[in-house]
């Protein structure tokens, strides 16, 4: 009697470790391949980031989400290349490399994914308009 | 140098070799100043590239980040606001940097010192006057900050564990906890809106520094930036901890106290963040909540490789990024632009700054004659 719902939960948690862990899997099998050469990429936060985003956005305007696949594989490649060239100049910290990478991969991520998380309303551009002169009295009295 | 073997009575040799002195300090002192600078205009070239390229002027953004950062009375002494927990947060990287250490668990000893702050405070709400109980306070986020930071370096010392890996993922440990805490036990029920401890109330607060409207961080950052310049310059703690950044096994051939040095470095530096926590909760939110998760522990660690680790050159640095980071809505509204414009900025910025590294020593110009003992 008690049996059925116990082996529910842990299929339930089976599927839900195995759709969480993906993600793990892949970072970690790339992180895996950085480090053969000695390196740490700690900036794979913002590759994962920007990956995702890449994916969402191509799959969005081209209707395939297997364009969007390979757009967020190329996004991280890119990144990955980038934190390679940088990491072979002499005196460069890879680790501190990999943390700036990381800003700079969710900034980039951010900044051309607002578009797609947020449809903007039409607004009302003569008030706005006033607003903004308005504001401009504010912070600059003179 | 040359000039040691001449007499040490002949005046015009003394002075001679006194100014030769004066201009290879210059010139040696002069990389560390133009490379940054330099890498901060390559980086504002980048970004305004970028900008042409989406169709924006880059004229426009950076006026506006003059103008949202520094242009008026209130964006500045909002800049000022914003650039305290930066100077500490960022001397929290600064000092193990010295030590050859890159600690970056500033964000997470912030968290942890403002949560513990927050809690010690509201059983003494109401019986103990504001400024033991502020002091009290600020203790517990020190110590706290310390000990999250402190655990990083003792595993360093212990077991030879990658302090930057450490230090990063007790980042995340350190905000599971004060979400689990904030939403539970801690969690102030008659608050619907946002999970946090229960308010310290407006009788608690730090005040401002009087006829502004910045609140006493600031103040405090300043001075304990200056005082751990001093500490790491002029003391013989400072001089063994660089000489350990320089080389951890000679040091420890001199039989210097590695391991204390470095235990005793983050703790200095996890109790700078925890610092900059209790100034978070008692200046700016007045409760512990997601809010101090606010990405100022990272914005230090770029703000301390700006400053080349420099506890004086991080004040300066760090009011131009609060500026930077203080301009982000203003851009947002005028350029209808997102707010990540100016998280680009900083990464990009950092990429570049760390990049201009690989320059050192390349330029004939700061190269002088018997100063080459610098790597």
């Amino acid at each position: 009697m008690n049996q059925i719902p116990v082996l529910i939960v842990l299929v339930a948690m089976l599927g839900g470790a195995l759709r969480v862990s993906t993600p793990f899997m892949f970072v970690a099998l790339g992180e895996c391949l950085t480090e053969k050469s000695g390196r740490v990429n700690l900036g794979l936060e913002g590759t994962l980031v920007l990956g995702a985003m890449c994916a969402y956005a191509v799959s969005y305007h081209s209707g395939s989400p297997w364009f969007g696949t390979l757009a967020a594989g190329g996004a991280g490649a890119a990144l990955g290349a980038l934190h390679g060239y940088i990491c072979k100049l002499p005196r460069v910290n890879d680790i501190a490399i990999g943390i700036a990478m990381m800003l700079f991969g969710t900034g980039l991520a951010f900044f051309f994914g607002k578009p797609y998380i947020q449809p903007t309303a039409p607004r009302l551009g003569c008030v706005l308009g006033m607003l903004s002169s308005l504001e401009v009295k504010v912070l600059r009295p003179t | 140098m040359t000039g040691v073997s001449e007499p040490i009575g002949v005046l015009p040799a003394v002075v001679a070799e006194e100014q030769r002195d004066l201009s290879v300090r210059i010139r040696r002192n002069a990389e560390y100043v133009v490379i940054p600078l330099f890498a901060l205009a390559a980086s504002v070239v980048l970004f305004s590239l970028f900008l042409i390229a989406i169709g924006k002027s880059p004229l426009t953004f950076f006026a506006l980040v003059e103008r949202g950062g520094f242009g008026t009375a209130f964006s500045l002494q909002n800049t000022l606001q914003r650039s305290a927990p930066l100077i500490l947060t960022a001397l929290a990287v600064a000092i193990p940097a010295r030590l050859g250490l890159i600690m970056i668990g500033g964000e997470g000893a912030l968290v942890m010192g403002g949560f513990a702050a927050a809690v010690s405070a509201i059983p003494l709400l109401g019986h103990v006057p504001p400024l033991p109980t502020l002091c009290l306070m600020a203790l517990v986020g020190v110590f706290v900050g310390a000990g999250w930071v402190g655990i990083a370096g003792l595993l360093r010392y212990a077991r030879g564990v990658n302090e930057t890996i450490a230090s990063l993922l007790l980042t995340y440990i350190g905000i599971a906890t004060m979400n689990f805490f904030v939403e539970g036990s801690f969690r102030d029920i008659s608050n619907p809106n946002k999970p946090s401890t229960k308010p310290i109330g407006e009788a608690y607060m730090v005040g401002k520094i009087p006829g502004t409207d910045v609140h006493w961080g600031f103040a405090v950052g300043i001075a304990v930036a200056i005082a751990l310049h001093i500490l790491m310059t002029r003391t013989t703690f400072g001089f063994a901890a660089r000489m350990t950044g320089g080389s951890m096994r000679a040091a420890q051939a001199q039989g210097l106290p590695v391991g204390k040095l470095i235990i005793a470095c983050t703790m200095i530096a996890g109790g700078c963040a925890g610092l900059a926590g209790f100034f978070e909760v008692a200046a700016i939110q007045g409760r512990a909540n997601a809010s101090l998760i606010a990405g100022y522990g990272f914005t230090g660690i770029l703000v301390s490789f700006l400053a080349r680790h420099n506890a004086i050159a991080i004040i300066f640095v760090a009011i131009l990024f609060g500026g930077i980071v203080a301009s982000g809505g203003l851009v947002q509204r005028r350029m209808d632009m997102p707010d990540a414009t100016v998280l680009l900025l900083q990464g990009l910025t950092f990429v570049v700054l760390l990049v201009s590294e690989t320059l050192y020593g390349r330029f004939k110009i700061f190269q002088v004659a018997g100063a080459a003992d610098r790597t």
